[in-house]
């Protein structure tokens, strides 16, 4: 059983991975988040290939293919040296070795936003399938293998996918993950990206807000917190349970921290409506929708809720989730022992 | 009658008030196996959807006409407005069901048969033949977010037929109040996810092996008499 930390919930590009398929085509992933697709390709893009075959018969045909060569030794150079995710280039044996420093300020240094210097291109991001911090085993008995196969590997996945459809023409493209969702709630009118949006997001967040072994008790900061907001753990669990169990149709259950009154709260929401769209910060969120547990656990809800309560919920990325909330939120000052 | 619950009657009067009696529901029988329509749905899913779901909105419907009795007797307003959220969706739940039932039947009793008279003519009238309107209820099902219902109306104002989705528990009612269901598809999760997981488009397109065309055209042809 794999368990990772969770990831921060800012999609910061972590790193660069190129790799060259073939001479013609480059495909590299940005962090896990993000894959640049292949470039617009004309048919005179294909890097090795003649244009036109030239009459190497005469003078200038010599000349003019000697200049082809040359050209396409120059890029050829260019994406052998392209640097690897660490910043190193790649030397090929026809390559010379230069210094680094000779390197980027040479006009041989790979230029990701312009792969094929005089092409017409252009460069594209979407997102990618996130995969959860744990084997998709790993939630058992309270969670299937069954159910998280399909939850993640096809109602998840084919969100994903829809909102990558809808980034071809939407005017939102650009925008971060969180930043979309706000802005297609639309303050409740959501616009067509939004449900798509929300729900990667939202799935995202709840897969990390669970663990192998989770459940029991917070610690340390996280449980004052709760006390302080709801008076004590199991008061905070039944008002969960029973949020919950109040929704009415397909919905999340939220724990979040509200902003203004700097406490934590509890929320059902419909459909694919988070704390995001109203400002807050979200801290657990559990799917309500009934792909979520009918597998598991038909119709009983209440059974599906305790589980995740008591069996699955990582306060480890909750601690996690509110210490980066503190950058945003003034929750009061430190207990500091008094010598 | 399309619905056909059977009503109890039940008295909420404790001994010296006024009499009042709310009348309750009980959930209605279904008029075939919860195997019977295999392979189209299975007898598990049969069997949760009316001994489970189909009670829960019975029996929290009851208990909010209760509370909305009481709050109605009180003069009671703002909780009589609260109430009406829980009205609909355990309300709307029930009405929706019921008629779900009648509008499968098993293929031995003549499920899936295609309609004649007044509702074949209306159908080829209104979308061209019955495959177009079987495509557009497909596709409008499978396009639906989240829980709902898609039907096929016989809106009684206009006389033609319409294809409408409603969203969660919502009768047919709150899209239009001359709408008539004459068809409901249960797009709920619950109602398919057992037997055929994510894959909507697939339980859109075996329920048709099951559904009750007789029905649909009396229901048809005593509302647009």
């Amino acid at each position: 059983m794999i368990y990772r930390p969770p990831l921060m919930m800012d999609y910061s590009v972590a790193g660069v991975n190129t790799k060259l398929s073939t001479i013609a085509e480059i495909c590299y992933t940005i962090s896990s988040n993000f894959v640049v697709t292949e470039t617009l390709r004309t048919p005179s893009s294909k890097l090795l290939q003649a244009d036109t075959p030239t009459n190497t018969d005469t003078v200038e045909g010599k000349e003019i293919q000697k200049k082809k060569r040359e050209r396409e030794k120059e890029m050829v150079l260019q994406l052998v040296m392209a640097p690897n995710w660490c910043g190193c280039g790649v030397a090929s044996a026809n390559s010379t070795k230069i210094s680094t420093n000779a390197f980027k300020m040479s006009s041989n240094r790979f230029n990701f936003s312009k792969p094929y210097p005089g092409r017409a291109y252009r460069v594209t991001a979407y997102y990618s399938l996130t995969t959860p911090p744990y084997e998709l085993d790993a939630l058992e008995p309270y969670m299937s293998k069954r159910t998280v196969e399909i939850h993640w590997g096809k109602h998840h996945n084919e969100h994903v996918e829809r909102l990558n459809k809808h980034l071809k023409t939407s005017a939102f493209y650009g925008h971060t993950l969180e930043e979309m969702v706000k802005a297609t709630y639309n303050n409740g009118s959501p616009l067509v990206e939004f449900n798509d949006s929300s729900s990667v997001w939202s799935h995202d967040f709840f897969w990390e807000s669970m663990q192998p072994n989770g459940g029991s008790m917070p610690k340390g900061g996280v449980l004052d917190q709760i006390k302080k907001d709801f008076g004590t753990f199991t008061n905070f669990k039944d008002e969960f349970t029973f949020a919950a169990l109040s929704i009415f149709g397909p919905g999340w259950v939220w724990l979040y921290l509200k902003k203004n009154e700097r406490k934590l709260a509890v929320a059902p929401t419909q459909n694919a409506i988070s704390p995001l769209v109203w400002g807050d910060i979200p801290i657990i969120g559990l799917d309500m929708w009934e792909h979520a547990y009918y597998l598991d656990y038909k119709d009983d809800r209440s059974a599906y809720v305790n589980n995740f309560l008591d069996h699955l919920v990582s306060w480890h990325s909750v601690m996690v989730r509110m210490m980066r909330a503190e950058a945003f939120v003034n929750l009061g000052e430190p207990k500091i022992p008094v010598a | 009658m399309a619905l056909r619950s059977v009503v109890s009657r039940k008295t909420l009067a404790p001994a010296l008030r006024h009499y009042r009696s709310l009348t309750t529901f009980t959930l209605p029988d279904l008029p075939y196996d919860y195997g019977a329509l295999e392979p189209a749905i299975s007898g598990e899913i049969m069997r949760l959807h009316h001994q489970k779901h189909h009670q829960t909105y019975v029996t929290n419907y009851n208990k909010a006409l209760e509370q909305l009795d009481a709050a109605v007797s009180k003069g009671d307003a703002k909780g009589v407005v609260q109430l009406q959220s829980a009205l609909k969706f355990n309300g709307g739940g029930h009405v929706n069901h019921s008629i779900f039932w009648q509008n499968l039947k098993p293929v031995s009793e003549g499920g899936g048969e295609p309609p004649h008279g007044a509702l074949g003519w209306a159908i080829d009238k209104d979308f061209g033949s019955l495959e177009a309107l079987v495509k557009k209820i497909n596709s409008e099902g499978a396009a639906l977010q989240g829980s709902g219902w898609v039907w096929l109306a016989l809106d009684k104002e206009q006389k033609i037929l319409k294809v409408e989705t409603t969203p969660n528990q919502d009768p047919l009612v709150t899209k239009g109040v001359s709408l008539v269901p004459l068809l409901g598809v249960d797009v709920w999760e619950h109602a398919y996810y057992l037997q055929y997981k994510n894959v909507r488009p697939d339980y859109l397109a075996n329920i048709w092996n099951v559904i009750n065309w007789k029905y649909a055209s009396e229901v048809y042809e005593k509302e647009s008499a």
